[in-house]
């Protein structure tokens, strides 16, 4: 048994030990990988076409530097020795889960969580679902939410319907990765008019050094159905890098509201590379709540396809770029592809320490959807002379009958501001940081009460720098 | 007028290792002994006795470099001149400041909806890369430009405000009004060093889509190293407004008049 300080808890938590893979990705492996999980034929068809895509695509010039992450260096996948998970179980009970790896989710809170206000929780713990349970009401009424391997296995015909349609292997050269090596994930199905009114919540854990976590989730609101999803991510921390490398998709049908709320709070050696978009339909709503706080590089885009007449969407983003080689490229896009669309995608992004925070956003609107709206702001706060802020938004319009803007800002905290509180008696610190939370306040607002307080903590030690303890 | 300032060093014609293009430097100075606070003039006055030196047809790239606390008004007037296609430098110096207007009001214009008018049909592709370096504190620029675009213009612009200097300030506003198949691309940078002081940089970009087949490419960027700055930028899109068709026809303006008269107004 290892002992590692965690950087969600703070606290020493209990690591499993787990036995060693192979590093490194061939046409083998993936083989294995498909086998060891008994998938059908059409799936390890698309891993291998995926992987071909990947072996032949050149790593984008764009962005943050990713020289040094080795590909050859990183395991592609691993399944905890104590799991009793054999791709078959159901593992909808914390009894079945190990001593361990349980200690180690009850560490950060989850399953205390579970409890209080959560109608239904996974867990991943490195490549594997090592929990998944939904509470018996929503279950009665046709939802489904399990993990990705199980879904496949027991809702083939669905899940084949909507697997990859809206994010394609072809689509980037994580997603082929992603497409290839894919394990473990979240799998949503709401049916036709059932609004679950509190959220669901999947956990990831990267516990194993030089680990690529290749989560795949896959969320489907279907026409009417309500449902709003937490993921958060978290990894105690090691001297070398891992990669995690998600897809997410999610269709949201006819009049279908889809939430889906990220607290990423990896540790600094982690390279957070993901690729997530949406697919909306008539009148449905998609919102993306955001938060980065933690990982080395992120490159993160969350990104709604408007197609359906009259959808809408919103994204709300925080970057939080607290330590020198902490780079924060995050982003949003909204495509309109129909009439009658709006999208509003607001960002904020704070740079300290030395760290880099960058903002790229992206609307297009095409010839022909028309009474388009689309507004797009991204506000910057740089709190040393170390650190750097980018922003680097896109519009393409082709139609005349839109209404677009854009805003950008980046500034230090003002002076006078700092002035007046500390002339009331407040300390320089404890000044800084009110205006911080008062900077992220129309991020943190949007956030279930649960986490708003958790953010607002969150912040407050990523820029003391009180990470950098463990 | 060119005789209000020196030209400090003549033209120099060289090919620089780093440039691909040859490069023409232009040294400003109001001279000590003119008190007048601004010199206006325009590029082709500027360039006006060297013309003969410049291959129009070939790229080339204009550098002009700002003396120590002169300050200058430049109306970019190439277009004139049927140069569609132009690089220009300014470099500013301590204290220095540059009005930079540039309109395309002599590019003939035709705002019918008119399929056989020869300049609706002939393609023009006007590109301007502006980059605007401020090297000493307290340099300001102003940098104002009006895009009247009509047939099949295509506007490809590129303009970068690097601040290198504390103190300094720069102000960009972009204005197109964008009628049947014209586009533009617009791509706009704002640089800050590390190390800077009280710096102030902003982008306005503004576009109104009037044609059916109009088409606006936004790209402002911001790329800040220093904290001690303020730097903004704001991108819109829109039609015109329809409120005020209504009520300048309502004052009995026909429809065409009421649209030039509005897009002029946005324009100004």
């Amino acid at each position: 048994m290892l002992e590692k300080n965690c950087s969600a808890c703070h606290n020493p938590c209990s690591i499993p030990d787990i036995s060693k893979a192979k590093k490194g990705i061939n046409e083998q492996l993936i083989r294995e990988i498909s086998a060891q999980k008994n998938e059908p034929a059409w799936m390890l068809d698309y891993r291998l076409k995926a992987f071909n895509f990947f072996k032949n695509k050149k790593m984008q010039t764009w962005g943050p530097d990713l020289s040094e992450l080795k590909f050859d260096d990183i395991c592609f996948y691993l399944k905890p020795d104590s799991l009793k998970f054999d791709g078959n179980s159901k593992n909808d009970s914390w009894e079945d889960v190990s001593k361990d790896i349980k200690q180690t989710f009850d560490d950060l809170g989850v399953f205390k969580n579970e409890k209080e206000y959560l109608a239904g929780l996974g867990a991943q713990y490195e490549s594997e679902i090592v929990y998944h349970n939904l509470k018996k009401e929503w279950a009665d009424q046709g939802v489904i939410f399990l993990g990705t391997d199980q879904a496949l296995k027991e809702h083939p015909e669905l899940f084949k319907k909507y697997f990859g349609k809206v994010v394609s292997f072809d689509d980037n050269k994580f997603s082929a990765l992603n497409s290839a090596a894919w394990s473990g994930g979240t799998f949503i199905y709401v049916p036709k008019n059932v609004k679950i009114d509190i959220p669901l919540q999947a956990y990831y854990r990267i516990n194993e050094q030089n680990l690529g976590q290749f989560e795949r989730t896959l969320i489907v609101a279907d026409e009417g159905a309500h449902v709003s999803y937490v993921e958060g991510c978290t990894a105690p921390a090691y001297s070398t890098n891992s990669l995690h490398s998600a897809v997410v998709e999610i269709i949201a049908k006819k009049d279908a509201k889809v939430k889906y709320y990220t607290v990423q709070n990896w540790s600094k050696n982690i390279y957070n590379l993901v690729t997530k978009r949406a697919l909306a339909h008539e009148n449905s709503t998609v919102e993306w709540v955001d938060a980065n706080i933690g990982s080395g590089i992120t490159m993160k885009y969350p990104s709604v396809i408007l197609a359906g007449f009259g959808a809408r969407t919103s994204v709300l983003s925080l970057a939080v770029s607290g330590f020198k080689g902490q780079v924060q490229d995050s982003g949003a896009k909204a495509i309109h592809l129909a009439s009658d669309t709006t999208s509003k995608i607001i960002s904020k992004s704070i740079s300290s320490n030395g760290g880099i925070a960058s903002f790229r956003g992206k609307v297009k609107v095409v010839k022909g959807a028309k009474n388009c709206k689309a507004f797009m702001e991204c506000d910057s706060l740089i709190t040393d002379n170390l650190s750097r802020a980018d922003a680097y938004p896109f519009l393409d319009i082709s139609e005349s009958d839109t209404d677009v803007g854009h805003e950008a800002r980046v500034s230090k905290i003002a002076d006078e501001q700092i002035f007046y509180l500390m002339s009331r008696g407040i300390s320089f610190k404890d000044a800084q940081s009110l205006i911080i939370n008062g900077f992220i306040d129309s991020f943190v607002k949007n956030l279930p009460a649960e986490y708003a307080i958790e953010i607002n903590r969150l912040v407050e030690m990523e820029l003391s720098g009180e990470k950098d303890v463990k | 007028m060119l005789n209000k300032f020196k030209i400090k060093s003549n033209y120099i014609f060289k090919k620089r290792l780093v440039e691909t293009v040859p490069v023409f430097s232009i040294i400003l100075d109001q001279g000590i002994n003119n008190k007048t606070c601004f010199n206006k003039t325009s590029l082709k006055k500027i360039l006006k006795y060297k013309l003969d030196q410049l291959d129009l047809s070939s790229n080339f790239k204009v550098q002009i470099i700002l003396a120590d606390n002169s300050s200058f008004v430049i109306n970019d007037d190439l277009l004139d001149l049927q140069l569609f296609s132009s690089n220009l430098e300014f470099v500013l110096n301590k204290n220095s400041k540059l009005d930079y207007n540039l309109n395309t009001d002599s590019l003939k214009t035709c705002r019918d909806f008119c399929t056989d008018c020869p300049s609706c049909k002939k393609a023009e592709k006007i590109k301007k890369e502006l980059n605007f370096k401020f090297l000493g504190t307290g340099s300001v620029a102003n940098i104002k430009i009006s895009l009247n675009g009509a047939g099949s213009h295509f506007f490809d612009l590129k303009t970068v405000q690097d601040h290198k200097a504390s103190n300094s300030k720069s102000d960009l506003v972009i204005k197109a009004a964008l009628s049947q198949n014209s586009n533009l691309r617009s791509d706009n940078l704002v640089k800050v060093s590390k190390g800077l002081e009280k710096i102030e940089a902003s982008q306005i970009n503004k576009n109104l889509l009037l044609g059916c087949f109009s088409k606006a490419i936004c790209i402002p960027k911001l790329e800040v190293e220093s904290d001690d700055v303020v730097c903004k930028h704001g991108a819109a899109v829109s039609k015109l407004d329809e409120e005020q068709m209504f009520y300048l026809q309502s004052r009995g303006m026909d429809h065409c008049n009421a649209k030039e008269t509005l897009i002029k107004a946005f324009l100004d």
